[in-house]
């Protein structure tokens, strides 16, 4: 089981979806949610303060979700932070582009806490490995 | 662009549509359309508002949605928490005669306390089901950028082929102020239109 304190940061420009990862987290029991509304935002804050895990949206503003996760695998301080894809771009090539970035997992949009709870754990369970 | 050089590129296809939108002119002068014309560009920026209001609507209510859900969920748990605790300590109690009325507050307590646990899971479905604004909200944003696409290929045209009237629409703020129009770009299409157009005789 993952601890219920694991820091996470919820990255998405969409304040309803941020809202809505950050209750869906909750339900599975992580209260330690902080959020960012873009890659650039969320690098400044990964750089500031210390995370466990990173759920990130594709398409944003500034800095998009890919780039976001090729910024984090290129930093030495941050690239073993898993990165949990959760964007409406179900296309195959965005999949296969996420993998190869080093995403940790993918999940299309819209999405349950019952799918978020699947992909959490597998990645826990990775992690623990 | 230059007007002679416009027929070296001697592409059929292209020769097509100018052809195409040189009688596309002709056709409206004599119909006398460019009314109408101005009228669809017009009616544009009042669809892109419209669907900008749509979108501004989704979000509000999907944020009170949230909020609703986000004030009722702590009291579902709290219910049930109650509930489990109340039959637990009144099951290891001893109430003489009363004994049948405990047993059945007991039992109805466990089953408010499963229905609780269906309120809760039913919260979050409409926790999740608010989800329909990103998606459609970035289609609703794609919509508004085509309206705007059109709204300046309207113009463009109607540029093309109204140029000195002076109460032309395209001279009133609101359509060049457009958040997507842009003025340049209008100008250098029409300089390559004009060429096409030239070129073949026009």
């Amino acid at each position: 089981m993952a601890d219920p304190n694991t820091k996470f940061l919820v990255v998405d420009d969409f304040s309803t979806m941020r809202r809505i990862v950050r209750n869906l987290l909750k339900e599975l029991g992580f209260t330690n949610v902080q959020e960012a509304e873009d890659g650039v935002d969320a690098l400044n804050k990964l750089r500031a303060d210390k995370f466990d895990f990173v759920v990130s949206d594709w398409n944003m503003p500034n800095m998009t979700g890919i780039e976001l996760l090729r910024a984090i695998r290129t930093d030495a301080s941050l690239k073993h932070l898993p990165v949990l894809m959760v964007t409406a771009e179900a296309k195959k090539e965005n999949i296969i582009e996420a993998a190869q970035a080093g995403a940790s997992g993918y999940v299309v949009k819209p999405f349950t806490a019952a799918t978020l709870d699947e992909k959490l754990k597998k990645i826990f369970l990775t992690m623990q490995k | 662009m230059s007007a002679q050089q416009a027929p070296e590129l001697n592409n059929a296809k292209v020769e097509q549509i100018g052809r195409a939108t040189a009688r596309m002119h002709r056709l409206l002068k004599e119909l006398g359309h460019k009314h109408q014309l101005e009228q669809t560009a017009a009616t544009m920026p009042d669809a892109r508002d419209r669907l900008s209001f749509i979108d501004q609507a989704m979000h509000e209510a999907s944020e009170k949605t949230i909020s609703a859900v986000e004030n009722a969920m702590p009291l579902t748990s709290r219910n049930r928490a109650t509930c489990s605790d109340l039959s637990a300590r009144l099951a290891e109690t001893d109430f003489g005669d009363q004994q049948a009325l405990i047993m059945e507050t007991v039992s109805r307590l466990g089953e408010i306390a499963a229905a609780e646990e269906v309120i809760h899971q039913n919260l979050m479905h409409i926790m999740e089901a608010q989800e329909f604004r990103d998606v459609a909200g970035q289609m609703v944003n794609k919509i508004v950028s085509a309206a705007a696409e059109i709204e300046n290929i309207l113009l463009d045209i109607l540029k093309e082929y109204a140029p000195k009237n002076s109460d032309s629409l395209i001279r009133t703020e609101g359509l060049t102020a457009g958040p997507q129009t842009k003025r340049d770009n209008s100008v250098n299409g029409q300089d390559e239109v004009d060429d096409l157009l030239a070129s073949l005789g026009l």
